[in-house]
């Protein structure tokens, strides 16, 4: 497993999951 | 049904029924904030947690706040698991020298454990160390548990205030279910359960001698694809691998988690040795859910509506663990055909016996598996992957309804009450009134939020298995062909999506598609739904109270309990049919179809 692309991908794809966590909450008051 | 078997389902249902009061009032003590008996021994250490974390207990949280800490908990959480289990080579008790997961079964058990799924693509006693699984998985088992018991309490104070903004300290919420009622029964359960003969120790694996030497053959494909058994090795030992089981297994069933010591779950004898430890376990993993119904009722000052929903879980547990037992009783004609005899004789219990402990039969076997797929524990003590396809798909529709039928501790009772939400809806809608449900109006907002924490389960689970279904990448997992490899792939998304983590076995998926996919799975199946939940929650504290007329819905009757089943089985069997049609229903019919 090559690290030098998983660790960004994971942190990547960590950041994405929260961004859209709080979309998701934002848009359930917006609604 | 023979007695014995009947017996064996009635005494579960009556010990559930016998502690569903004394642990409703507990708990309901502790989340108001005077838990009885243990406050003298475990208030220094909630009021030290809270001093240590500069918590303030009395500060109450909207429901935005409380939602944003439960996501950057779960954050945190899944963070350290996945570097726990990165970096295991080198951390302490390791004694059997466990290298480091690969990244994406390292990501997709981080997410299985803080969604409090528990999937496991991984065998838990060939790949984690005691450390990974005591301080990682364990400890897991006991905060994604809470944090789904913080939700409820956020959903029922939201049904219990008026005109308040706030929904409690999700802080305050964790702490509590955590050192008041899961640790008390776990130190309790775990106890009985080593006495019952499971395993709790920190060795790596023992050596022991067998009975009878025996030869291992080890069967070799010669080159014209004909199998030979040409390498035989005597063998006079062989090696055990134990370590600290049986405090997981219990953390596990309390907090209906799902992820067993063992890659066996509680069909190891090291983890459920005898018919005893399998219905404390049976118990532990329902008894909380059950009690959350009283719970409920308590604190929103009419104990009959939790009466109402635990006799509607009730009676479709019941009517799951009857199809299951005796589908798996009248056999598998294919075994039959054979020359076994299936029989049920003074000397065996007859049936489909494949994938079963003797130990367990065939009605301990159909009760665990129904209500380990109800309950969202997903520790089955047998092979999901041999039950005949009506009991398979038993176990699919008690996960597809939403895991509502008691359900995940917390989660399961959230999902109910949207579901009444809903049926109080429909009913109004049926009758012309403006629905209303204790005292409160049920307005479009609150209706928008139930009905996205509803959707978001079956449309995650079914793209997901139409994706998989449709590339190589996910048909190329399944081990066997046909309507049952589709139910493979539908059962494993569907556990995946409602956090079940239990897995139907024959599906490959300890590969890059199955750990990142499912991984993301988990992820929207949990919080995705946990969000609307609470602002639900929020939206309803805020409500005043309405005057309640004589021709408001009465909610606590047999006849309301009826209909909310009528829209239980409703929602699950519109939305889950056409895809249950292509896996086990097909799979029934091609096995008792008349030949033509």
């Amino acid at each position: 497993m090559n690290l030098v692309l998983w660790l960004p991908a994971m942190f990547f794809l960590g950041i994405v999951l929260m961004g859209l966590c709080y979309l998701f909450m934002e848009a359930c008051e917006k609604i | 049904m023979t007695l014995n078997a009947l017996l064996q389902i009635a005494l579960f249902f009556a010990f559930l029924l016998l502690l569903t009061k004394p642990l409703g009032v507990y708990m309901a003590r502790v989340y108001e904030g005077r838990p009885p008996g243990l406050s003298a021994l475990l208030g220094p250490f909630e009021r030290g947690i809270y001093r240590l974390c500069g918590l303030r207990s009395e500060e109450e949280m909207e429901w935005k706040r409380y939602a944003t800490s439960l996501i950057l908990f779960s954050a945190f959480g899944m963070v350290l698991l996945y570097v726990l289990q990165r970096c295991q080579q080198s951390l302490p008790l390791n004694p059997q020298h466990f290298g480091p997961l690969r990244s994406d079964l390292a990501f997709n058990t981080a997410a299985s454990y803080v969604t409090n799924t528990n999937w496991q693509a991984y065998g838990g006693e060939s790949t984690m160390s005691h450390f990974t699984q005591m301080a990682g998985l364990t400890a897991q088992n006991f905060m994604a548990a809470a944090t789904s018991m913080a939700v409820l309490m956020a959903l029922i104070r939201g049904l219990a205030r008026r005109g308040i903004r706030t929904v409690g300290n999700f802080w305050v919420d964790l702490v509590r279910t955590i050192l008041y009622i899961l640790l008390p029964l776990a130190v309790v359960s775990s106890l009985v359960l080593v006495s019952q003969g499971a395993v709790q120790s920190l060795e790596g694996s023992v050596a022991t001698p067998w009975l009878q030497s025996t030869i291992d053959a080890h069967p070799v494909t010669g080159p014209g694809g004909q199998s030979n058994v040409n390498d035989r090795v005597e063998g006079t030992e062989q090696v055990v691998a134990v370590g600290p089981a049986a405090s997981q297994v219990i953390a596990r069933d309390l907090g209906t988690s799902g992820g067993g010591f063992f890659n066996a779950n509680s069909a190891h004898p090291f983890e459920s040795p005898t018919p005893l430890s399998d219905f404390l376990l049976l118990l532990v993993q329902t008894v909380l859910a059950a009690g959350l119904t009283y719970t409920y009722g308590k604190m929103v000052g009419d104990t009959r509506q939790g009466w109402a929903i635990l006799s509607v879980m009730l009676v479709v547990l019941a009517l799951g663990v009857g199809i299951v037992h005796q589908s798996e009783a009248a056999g598998n004609p294919h075994i039959s055909e054979l020359g076994v005899d299936v029989a049920m004789t003074d000397q065996q219990t007859g049936g489909n016996m494949e994938g079963k402990e003797v130990r367990f039969g065939i009605a301990r076997t159909a009760l665990v598996a129904t209500a380990t797929t109800a309950t969202s524990t997903g520790a089955p003590n047998g092979m999901q992957d041999s039950l005949t396809p009506i009991g398979g798909l038993v176990t699919l529709v008690m996960m597809q309804l939403g895991e509502v039928i008691l359900g995940g501790i917390g989660s399961g009772l959230s999902g109910m009450v949207i579901l009444v939400l809903i049926a109080v809806f429909i009913s109004g809608l049926m009758i012309g009134r403006t629905p209303e449900y204790l005292g409160k109006k049920l307005e479009p907002y609150d209706i928008k939020m139930a009905s996205i924490a509803i959707l978001v389960m079956p449309i995650v689970t079914l793209a997901a298995t139409a994706l998989a279904s449709m590339t190589d990448v996910g048909r190329g997992a399944i081990l066997n062909p046909g309507p049952h490899g589709f139910s493979e792939i539908l059962y494993g998304y569907t556990s995946m999506a409602n956090n079940n983590g239990s897995t139907f076995a024959g599906l490959n998926a300890n590969n890059l598609f199955y750990n990142v996919g499912g991984a993301l799975v988990m992820l929207m199946g949990r919080f995705w739904i946990a969000i609307p939940t609470l602002a639900l929650a929020g939206s309803l504290a805020r409500k005043p109270t309405i005057y309640v007329s004589a021709g408001a819905l009465p909610t606590h009757t047999p006849m309301f309990a009826i209909w909310l089943m009528v829209v239980t089985l409703s929602i699950g069997g519109m939305t889950f049919l056409p895809a249950l049609a292509l896996g086990p229903v097909a799979e029934h019919l091609l096995n008792f179809g008349s030949p033509q």
